[in-house]
């Protein structure tokens, strides 16, 4: 089922007047697709899905679920009429029944209530699907977090409604876990073939699982885009530091060469990259670049561009590879170099980054 | 006006989607306007009124003026504020005394010490008083009979004497009695919560015991004090047993009692002046209930109570251990055992004989046979049972909804339905009863029939336990989690199938505790049922009362069965409720 999402705008009000929780946010959600809507906590994702489920009423805008309008500026239909199922961050699991009752609920008191033979084999469907049909008759209190968040979902997919919300179903599991159901939720998805909205604020969680993301910030959203582009090609320096870890260089245009590498001058020296259209000459500006997008120098060369002469101030294993923090004039950058270098506190190193592993971003208008 | 939740969104205004959508906040506010708001507001405009409410003459300020012109009123007032004044000032010390002895002391039977307090709440206030009217009575009563015969002995006769209980002092020594249990449990938490460095702080600048006791733990516990001190003046400016029992016969009239007597016992009855007393009575404790919330608003301020689950300093007092457990057993005499003991003494008796060994010959089951060959009091019975399992049922459903829809909803509708059900607190049991009775019995009320049957006597009782139970429940559905409810409704489960499949189950114990409560309330029932109820709708309460007049061993008999039903279901109820307390806590 296709989504729109039109202007949504919403106030809280609270003790220095109103908020705006939600300030014109739209998007659009093909039918099948696993959209993530990704931010800081307050950002407004909570709030957006929870419009949409119709836990609450938009001030203004319109959302539209398929061709049924479902809320708009005075009008809005009940949660229990939407065609949606909901997996909530505290599991939201009754603890007063069976894992068997939980599941089945929205089909013993929900819109449709198919006959009891018909109930109790999608129940088992569902349960089996999730491997969990030896739960079925175990209490909900005596399930562990795993396994509530399985039942959850399991009872937000029972009634086969073709929209999933997620609101930040992981954050209360522990990191193993999260990556197994992280895996499992997307391929559920995938075969059942629904359309799922995901809300949380791990960006891990956000470029793994989604087909398209939203980044919201301060009620809106500021970049939205599919996971790869995101991540090379963020709009802002916010998008850019909120999906992973980057160095900011603040600097100005010295030549913006549109066509091929121009030149961009910062307090370490004058690199070579790509200089967007939109960037003129003397135009202020900070060049990015990922920690994975410098390689190690072992001497200098001539002739290599964008160079960086530092000491390790510190070097951590990760395993795969070795994240060093690097004093570069008054700077401190981020760098990860692969393990198998050999890295001591203290050294001088010599780091470099290929023109197409950075970006120029406009100043940080914080 | 009504109540919109988050989740029943529709603000454009089409009147049959509004309808729908907010059917149930509308059915619940109406009940609740129903219940307390036209009763009340009847009882207003009786007050204005010229003769029988059912037929009145017109409009008038008459009724005001002869209860302000009556000298008789104002001493009522005054006694009815003396009497409270100082029996709060005796349960106050006394409660207060027995709180710190169980929680900070080295007493021993400590735990038999807390059921000990406890048990008085078994005893209805109509029974406590009736057994102290057997044992104190000028004239009859078994203490000054015995009394009267030690002092013959030395030469000094007398008709009557010496002690009066029919008197002021007797009203204020049995007040005093009766409020210890309320104050105790009030306070005696705080006893065991109190932050004990501020003991150990005193005691190193170099206070004594004593004087610790004195100038910090005191003044430190005052708010807590005071705040049961308060509830309690409360409580027993409402008070109507003991003034009945023991006030009437001697002509000291109270509040409560001057409007029975106004509206039920003088012929013919004033309802015009019995609904001004009413409503000057609901004025004085409206007034006392809004100083209350200002005295306990700002206790936090004073936080003795951190939270920490700390052990408070036991303190040694050595020699007089056992004195002090001695003294809770004094208390447990005077207020269980010896009125539990004449009661049980003259329901032994053929007719009523002062306790001594010479009638000992005389001792009979027969009354007990009376109780229950009687028919009569066999279908008042059933009805008592009846009234309880309805009253207890229909108030816990009601209060259930109402909670719900002031703790989760928002608007005008929750602020209106927080306002009705905080005001049968301001009002006593005497004035609500007032009110209904005069509002069923005049147009257009009278048409629903209700007034003679039991239903009057539910809705009479429900309104006035209304504020304890919402109050219970509120605390309940807090603990309960939103995203618990709000998962039901996503999976398309209207609102009203989540209330009763998943917001119910969830606070069953909850429920189940204020079921008992109000199940125990309305069994041992006096003031209310007295005044409401008719030939059809006597309840047992009612009917031993009466007995008490026509035949005083029956109705001590039933009293004995009453208290023996009642002991083991308040021990339940208590358990139940700290259970309770331990698993929000």
């Amino acid at each position: 089922m296709k989504i729109s999402v039109k202007n949504l705008t919403k106030n809280f009000s609270s003790m220095d007047g109103n908020v705006a929780a939600l300030n014109d946010v739209s998007f659009e959600i093909e039918r099948g697709q696993f959209y993530t809507l990704l931010g800081p906590s307050g950002c407004g994702k909570s709030t957006t899905l929870r419009c949409i489920a119709g836990l609450e009423d938009p001030d203004d805008g319109e959302i539209w679920l398929g061709d049924q309008l479902v809320a708009s500026r005075n009008f809005s239909m009940e949660p229990n009429e939407r065609p949606i199922g909901m997996v909530f961050q505290s599991y939201a699991i009754w603890p007063h029944m069976t894992v068997f009752n939980n599941v089945a609920f929205p089909l013993k008191h929900g819109r449709v209530r198919p006959s009891r033979a018909e109930r109790t084999h999608r129940v088992m469907e569902i349960l089996s699907l999730m491997q969990m049909e030896h739960l079925a008759h175990r209490p909900a209190p005596f399930l562990s977090g795993g396994q509530q968040q399985r039942v959850a979902l399991a009872r937000a997919l029972v009634s086969s409604s073709e929209v999933l919300l997620l609101d930040e179903p992981l954050s209360n599991l522990d990191a193993k876990l999260r990556e197994d159901l992280r895996a499992e939720i997307k391929d559920l998805t995938r075969k059942l073939g629904i359309t799922a909205i995901y809300v949380t604020h791990d960006q891990l969680e956000a470029l793994a699982m989604s087909d398209r993301i939203a980044v919201m910030f301060g009620g809106r959203i500021v970049q939205e885009a599919a996971p790869r582009d995101l991540y090379l090609k963020p709009k802002t320096s916010f998008v850019a530091q909120f999906v992973g870890q980057i160095n900011f260089f603040e600097g100005a245009v010295v030549d913006p060469c549109p066509d091929g590498l121009g030149a961009f001058e910062t307090a370490h020296g004058t690199w070579r990259c790509a200089i967007p259209g939109s960037f003129t000459k003397g135009a202020r500006g900070r060049l990015a670049v990922r920690p994975e997008g410098f390689t190690l120098l072992s001497s200098a060369e001539a002739g290599e561009l964008n160079v960086l002469d530092g000491k390790v101030e510190k070097a951590t294993f990760l395993g795969e590879a070795i994240e060093c923090l690097v004093s570069v004039g008054q700077q401190i950058v981020t760098a990860k170099i692969p393990a198998k270098r050999e890295i001591v506190e203290g050294q001088q190193i010599l780091l470099r980054f290929s023109p197409d592993a950075c970006l120029i971003l406009p100043p940080d208008t914080n | 006006m009504a109540v919109t939740y988050a989740t029943t969104p529709v603000r454009s205004f089409q009147p049959g989607r509004w309808l729908k959508a907010n059917a149930m906040s509308i059915i619940v506010i109406g009940l609740v306007i129903f219940l307390v708001f036209v009763p009340i507001s009847r009882l207003l405009i009786s007050s204005f009124q010229l003769g029988h409410p059912a037929f009145p003459d017109g409009w008038t300020l008459s009724n005001y003026e002869s209860a302000f012109a009556a000298e008789n009123f104002y001493v009522t007032l005054a006694r009815t504020f003396w009497i409270a004044a100082v029996g709060t000032a005796i349960s106050l010390t006394l409660a207060v005394m027995l709180a710190w002895l169980v929680e900070r002391t080295d007493m021993p039977f400590r735990n038999l010490a807390w059921v000990i307090v406890l048990i008085p709440m078994a005893v209805p206030g109509i029974l406590f008083a009736m057994g102290w009217n057997l044992l104190l009575a000028p004239k009859s009563g078994a203490v000054n009979v015995f009394l009267r015969d030690m002092l013959a002995g030395v030469g000094l006769s007398m008709e009557q004497g010496p002690i009066n209980l029919y008197s002021v002092g007797g009203l204020i020594f049995l007040d005093g009695i009766r409020g210890v249990t309320t104050i105790f449990l009030m306070v005696v938490g705080s006893f065991r919560m109190m932050d004990p460095t501020l003991e150990e702080a005193a005691r190193v600048s170099k206070a004594g015991r004593v004087a610790t006791f004195f100038k910090v733990t005191l003044p430190a516990l005052s708010p807590a004090i005071l705040a049961a001190g308060m509830f309690s003046f409360i409580l027993s400016m409402e008070s109507f047993e003991a003034a009945l029992a023991v006030g009437l016969p001697g002509g000291v009239f109270v509040l409560s009692t001057l409007i029975y007597f106004t509206t039920r016992v003088q012929p013919p009855p004033d309802y015009g002046l019995g609904a001004v007393f009413g409503v000057i009575f609901m004025v004085i404790m409206i007034l006392l209930l809004i100083g209350y919330r200002r005295a306990v608003r700002h206790s936090e301020r004073y936080s003795t109570i951190t939270g920490k689950g700390f052990r408070p300093r036991i303190i040694s007092i050595g020699k007089w251990r056992y004195p002090a457990f001695c003294l809770f057993l004094a208390y447990f005499v005077i207020a269980v055992v010896l009125p539990f003991a004449i009661l049980l003494w003259v329901s032994l008796m053929p007719s009523y004989r002062p306790p001594s060994l010479d009638v000992l010959h005389l001792l009979t089951f027969k009354n007990f046979m009376t109780v229950f060959a009687d028919e009569a009091i066999l279908k008042v019975i059933w009805n008592t049972l009846e009234l309880m399992l309805i009253t207890a049922t229909a108030t816990m459903i009601l209060a259930f909804f109402v909670s719900w829809m002031i703790v989760r909803g928002h608007g005008s509708g929750k602020a209106l339905l927080d306002l009705l059900v905080f005001i049968p607190l301001a009002v006593p049991g005497i004035v609500i009863a007032m009110a209904l009775l005069i509002a069923y019995l005049s147009p257009p009320l009278n048409y629903l029939g209700i007034y003679g049957t039991i239903w009057i006597l539910v809705i009479g009782l429900a309104v006035s336990y209304l504020p304890f139970c919402t109050r219970l429940m509120n605390a309940a559905i807090i603990q309960i989690h939103k995203d618990l409810e709000q998962a039901a409704q996503v999976s398309g489960v209207t609102l009203f199938r989540t209330l009763i499949f998943i917001t119910l189950p969830l606070l069953f114990p909850a429920f189940v505790a204020g079921w008992i409560w109000v199940a125990v309330h309305s069994l041992r029932a006096f003031a209310i049922p007295l005044m409401l109820s008719g030939r059809h709708n006597q309840v047992f309460a009612v009917m031993l009362w009466e007995y008490w007049e026509k035949s005083m061993p029956v109705a001590c008999a039933m009293g004995v069965l009453l208290i023996i039903a009642l002991i083991p279901l308040t021990l339940v109820l208590r358990r139940f409720i700290s259970q309770l307390s331990r698993q929000q806590g």
